[in-house]
């Protein structure tokens, strides 16, 4: 069975967008050889309920950005030649979110955490997303871009502070030896700066959304609340499963 | 959950792994429980996984018998120390050998890897059978899955896996069931230094590599299917 779909594809073929969606995904990996400047502290452990907050955080951003990636990729299938106007507007909102998905793919491997167990189901799920509102029209796209990043720009917020209320470390100061509070980790820092970088980007694309008619599309309550009790559904889904 | 508690605090699921913040060791070194668990380790070839030779391992260091009360599985206490510390052994081959730096792909480091932690069985190799039937019982199986499971995930961690998707789990799975069919094979395996069991290894796991690739495919012709059917509607709707 799986043989013959080997010999009959090319191995490495690349004819459709999800296998352009792989190739960028693959071809990034976690830069990692910069210098390291000599360490001034020497950072605690992280409890038990920090670190399954982190493993949490991470598979449910990832599959959040999966699901954004995908959205946009069934959109611009259907508005890439409906609503040619919308294209490098678009293009650029799924560059971004192809971005955030590499970004928190490379996070997911260098710190082991378990991608989420269905996410075959997430792609699907979000690529019919994107290619059902599109197929019902630009405005009802919009909306579904407004109704996906309010979730997803609140969720992120939600994740910021409890990093920055409940991650208070103690850490060894190298040079003194003195225990200090109230420094960060060069790791636990960057994961903020991301989640901060992208929390800005997804409400950027909410703005555009507005800007293009979002607001005017027909049932426009029914169809952003229905979008966004989605997508919440699966932001509990996806941090459990 | 049951831990056998060598002194530190057994992690019980791994979750998020840092590089920063310092991680507990699974090992108190310092404990009696692991240095008699380590001694014990020298008499399972003569007496095999049974608690006979944590009795004499402690009988050795001078203990009164009554420290016996520090093993409360038993058996599976000594199991458990001996699956624990091989896997954590792989860890330090990555770090220490030149050789395995030098492996290029996945898969070589994947068969390496597999193949140093079947070494680590060698010298109990005529108790393997026992060990596999202790970790099959029912008190013991959820443990012994959970080890497996972690033995797997470190083999393919640190091969240098990247999966991020339903792959990560299919290539998991495939790599424990090889890995306890292998282990089986080991027991009946008696080639002189169980060349037979290598050679199946190399066997074995040069198919596995290409099972990630055959998901990636499948998924990559749905995708592909539906795209051209999109297409042909949106055609035929234009034409009218």
């Amino acid at each position: 069975m799986s043989s013959t779909v080997l010999k009959t594809i090319p191995k490495g073929a690349k004819f459709s967008t999800l296998s352009q969606l792989r190739a960028a995904v693959q071809s990034t990996s976690v830069p990692d050889s910069k210098p390291e400047p000599p360490k001034q502290y020497e950072y605690g452990a992280l409890n038990d309920v920090q670190k399954a907050f982190l493993d949490r955080v991470i598979r449910v951003d990832q599959a959040g950005e999966l699901g954004a990636n995908y959205i946009y990729a069934g959109q611009y299938l259907v508005l890439s030649s409906r609503e040619p106007h919308l294209k490098p507007v678009l293009k650029h909102m799924w560059e971004q979110e192809i971005h955030h998905h590499n970004t928190f793919n490379a996070l997911q491997v260098k710190h082991r955490v378990r991608p989420s167990f269905i996410t075959p189901l997430w792609k699907l799920g979000a690529f019919s997303i994107g290619v059902g509102t599109a197929l019902i029209g630009k405005e009802a796209a919009m909306a579904c871009t407004v109704a996906v990043e309010t979730v997803i720009g609140g969720h992120y917020n939600d994740q910021l502070r409890v990093l920055a209320g409940k991650f208070d470390i103690p850490a060894k100061d190298l040079l003194t030896g003195e225990t200090v509070t109230g420094v960060t980790s060069d790791e636990l820092h960057g994961l903020k700066e991301t989640i901060r970088t992208f929390r800005d980007d997804e409400l950027e694309h909410l703005d555009t959304a507005v800007e293009h008619d979002a607001e005017k599309a027909v049932p426009y309550w029914l169809l952003t609340e229905a979008i966004k009790l989605t997508c919440r559904a699966a932001i509990w889904t996806a941090e459990r499963v | 959950m049951r831990t056998i508690g060598l002194g530190a605090v057994p992690k019980v699921v791994r979750s998020y792994h840092s590089y920063e913040h310092d991680e507990d060791p699974f090992f108190n070194k310092e404990s009696p429980k692991y240095r008699i668990l380590e001694k014990a380790m020298e008499f399972v070839p003569e007496y095999g996984f049974q608690h006979k030779a944590i009795l004499e391992s402690s009988r050795t260091f001078g203990y009164s018998d009554a420290i016996q009360s520090l093993f409360h599985n038993g058996t599976f206490d000594l199991i458990k120390f001996h699956l624990v510390r091989e896997r954590l052994r792989l860890t330090e081959v990555v770090s220490k050998t030149e050789e395995f730096k030098q492996l290029s792909d996945e898969n070589t480091k994947v068969k390496y890897l597999v193949k140093k932690r079947l070494e680590g069985n060698v010298p109990y190799g005529k108790h393997i059978t026992q060990l596999q039937t202790y970790l099959v019982l029912p008190p013991n199986i959820g443990e012994a899955s959970e080890e497996l499971h972690k033995l797997s995930d470190d083999i393919r961690f640190l091969s240098g896996d990247s999966a991020n998707d339903f792959a990560w789990y299919s290539k998991r799975l495939s790599l424990s069931t090889t890995y306890v069919a292998l282990e089986t094979f080991m027991a009946q395996d008696k080639s002189p230094n169980y060349t037979n069991t290598f050679e199946l290894a190399d066997k074995r796991l040069s198919n596995l590599g290409d099972l990630g690739q055959v998901y990636n495919d499948v998924e990559e012709f749905l995708f592909y299917t539906v795209n051209s059917g999109l297409n042909l509607i949106k055609s035929q709707a234009t034409r009218g």
